[in-house]
């Protein structure tokens, strides 16, 4: 039987339909395929299976996709996605100040001369200032606050260690300042530096 | 210069530069392609996402490592077909190796009679239009074995030669063209038992 004869089986099909066979094998295939009807049936088969899977659609990514990658380019700080750091920060930021507030709380109460009742009723006094002089609240606030300082002995400690008071308030006002900064950094602004390596 | 006017080569020796336009362009024209590919291998779209953006993000760091003497689109589908063979791999989805195994028959084992594709006695436009078989191939493509997935992927959505698909999968010339045979012959198997 000539090579012609031959049926050229699925494999050369489907090499011919990808124009990957060299020319004299190709002008053999399709000199057989023009006599051969199972085979010519066959190409066509193979030929439909090939324009469905060329006609399948491209897909797209979301947009998020191109952004996440562009955020993480070379010489790109990667963001700062919200780890125990960004929640550390946030119970920094919270406790901070109200730490602050139990410790001049705690001292006013353990100060012999000053009750509970006594911080209700100047805690009311500013509440009233505030809503009577809303101006000059922040200089009435002040001064009472430095009363009390001065009654419970807050003041009288600081000044006895003024090293130790002024340690305190530095370590108070860093632990806020660092917390709202991380937390400003993970919530906020998670890539501000993205563009400090990189030209355009 | 407008970097949509510049060929692969000259946007990846601009990456190389740092130049984010540069980058933007290559992501830009390569990320429907790497993510029709990626999307069909793993079969999840959220997971394909993570996949081609750790690819992206793998090829824009190596940009160094990128040989002018290829194609970049190769280099870049071969770090995105790494990337999804090795998910799939550690995940165990499929149990066969990209590199390989002998696997003609179905796990079954059932002869089947031929079946006439719909095309048969169609026009191809009219064929390919028939948006119920364009569902059935995703959902056959899907039973393939990933080895037989990328090489079809990459011949046909891509329009990889059969030495491209070898050099992206980084199998010998002989072993692609098994895989493309085999993979289509259990794809129109596959696209006949959907028919029953």
């Amino acid at each position: 039987m000539s090579e012609e004869a031959e049926h050229p089986g699925a494999e050369a099909l489907q090499a011919l339909l990808d124009g990957e066979l060299d020319q004299p094998r190709r002008e053999t295939i399709e000199r057989h395929l023009a006599g051969c009807v199972p085979c010519s049936r066959e190409l066509r088969d193979w030929s439909a299976l090939f324009h469905a899977l060329e006609e399948l659609p491209e897909l797209a990514p979301s947009p998020r996709m191109r952004e996440n990658v562009l955020a993480r380019l070379p010489g790109k700080r990667a963001p700062t996605p919200l780890r125990w750091l960004g929640w550390a920060a946030a119970m920094g930021l919270l406790l901070t100040p109200s730490l602050g507030f139990l410790l001049v709380a705690a001292a006013i109460v353990a100060h012999p001369l000053l009750t509970l009742e006594g911080v209700a009723t100047l805690l009311g006094w500013q509440l009233a200032d505030f809503a009577r002089e809303n101006l000059t609240w922040i200089a009435r606030w002040a001064m009472e606050w430095g009363l009390v300082a001065l009654e419970s002995g807050i003041a009288e400690a600081a000044l006895s260690y003024p090293g130790r008071a002024f340690a305190a308030l530095v370590a108070l006002w860093a632990a806020f300042v660092g917390s709202g900064w991380t937390l400003y950094r993970n919530l906020l602004s998670p890539s501000r530096t993205a563009n400090r390596h990189v030209q355009v | 210069m407008e970097c949509g006017s510049l060929d692969d080569h000259e946007l990846a020796a601009q990456a190389c530069e740092g130049r984010e336009a540069a980058f933007r362009e290559l992501l830009e024209r390569y990320e429907r392609p790497v993510f029709s590919l990626v999307v069909r291998m793993v079969r999840d779209r959220a997971l394909a996402e993570d996949l081609v953006q750790e690819a992206f993000i793998r090829a824009f760091r190596g940009i160094r490592s990128f040989d002018p003497s290829y194609k970049f689109s190769s280099w870049l589908f071969r770090i995105a077909s790494n990337v999804a063979i090795d998910h799939l791999r550690r995940r165990k989805l499929d149990t066969v190796s990209i590199h390989g195994a002998d696997h003609r028959g179905h796990p079954d084992g059932r002869e089947r009679p031929d079946l006439d594709l719909p095309a048969r006695d169609q026009d191809p436009e009219r064929f390919t239009e028939n948006r119920e078989l364009r569902e059935r191939i995703e959902a056959a493509l899907t039973h393939l074995r990933p080895e037989y997935r990328a090489v079809i992927l990459l011949r046909h959505l891509e329009g990889h030669s059969y030495e491209e698909v070898a050099e992206i999968l980084e199998l010998p010339l002989g072993t692609v063209k098994t895989h493309l045979h085999r993979g289509r012959a259990e794809l129109r198997e596959l696209l006949r038992e959907f028919e029953r």
